[in-house]
């Protein structure tokens, strides 16, 4: 009786040994895919502040052509005679 | 060297260990059972941190867009303005029927004025995981507890120590 107990009791071990590998083997696979979530959230801040870089340096660019149209259309408001 | 933009912890690291110390330590089905529990307890708080990393970073890119987008509706404003000031300078312009007069003209006594003699590289503000290493990293040597055998006195050894012409060869 104490050796079927014993069986019984290693068979009861073994099941929840195996129980606990498939845990594992889930939990370990909502983990990996967590940290695919992070990896894909890190290239979507690279590839956007990259876009937001080029844009923000276009603006620039436009601002600076901007202003001297403005200083070109200004100083040809002020001063007529330039055209006379 | 490699900056640690964001720790991952581990889940089952994340878990309070009591949950796999078990009254019983003989038997194994409560503990594998416990560290199940812990490690999706850990699963859990990895989602937490993974919705702060999400805040956290699009926090940021709403700034950097709200900025960027502040900078062309002024941009717009300006050419609006320009657009409405243009007609009547234009029709001056072609009235005239001599180009000539054009060629001869001394111009515009204008020269933009942009002023970059500072944060041409980085930014102002340091990024968040940068200052966490920053506050992490080790303080100064404490240098003036040598200060007692030195004849100089007190702040000898910090003066000494933190010289740059100390390394030079002489």
């Amino acid at each position: 009786m104490a050796r079927a107990g014993g069986i019984t009791n290693a068979v009861n071990v073994g099941i929840a040994v195996q129980a606990d590998w498939e845990n594992r083997e889930f939990i370990s696979h909502i983990s990996l895919n967590i940290r695919r979530l992070f990896d894909f959230l890190l290239h979507f801040e690279a590839t956007t502040k990259s876009k937001l870089a080029s844009l923000n340096e276009k603006l620039d660019t436009l601002e600076r052509r901007l202003e001297l149209l403005e200083v070109q259309v200004g100083t040809a408001s002020d001063n007529p005679s330039i055209f006379t | 060297m490699p900056v640690v933009r964001y720790q991952i912890r581990d889940e089952y690291g994340l878990a309070d260990p009591e949950l796999y110390k078990p009254t019983k330590r003989d038997d194994p089905e409560e503990i594998l059972e416990g560290v199940a529990m812990a490690g999706l307890v850990g699963v859990l708080r990895q989602l937490g941190d993974l919705a702060e990393f999400a805040a956290e970073i699009f926090h940021d890119l709403h700034e950097e867009v709200m900025t960027t987008a502040v900078r062309g509706h002024a941009l717009m404003l300006r050419v609006q303005q320009l657009e409405a000031e243009f007609p009547s300078t234009e029709k001056s312009f072609m009235s005239q029927t001599n180009p000539l007069q054009f060629i001869y003209n001394t111009g515009i006594d204008w020269h933009p004025n942009i002023q970059t003699d500072q944060n041409l590289i980085t930014r102002g503000d340091l990024p968040r995981f940068i200052l966490d290493s920053y506050e992490e990293s080790r303080g100064p040597p404490r240098l003036f507890m040598l200060d007692k055998f030195d004849v100089a006195g007190a702040g000898a050894c910090l003066k000494r120590y933190s010289d740059p012409s100390f390394s030079r060869w002489t």
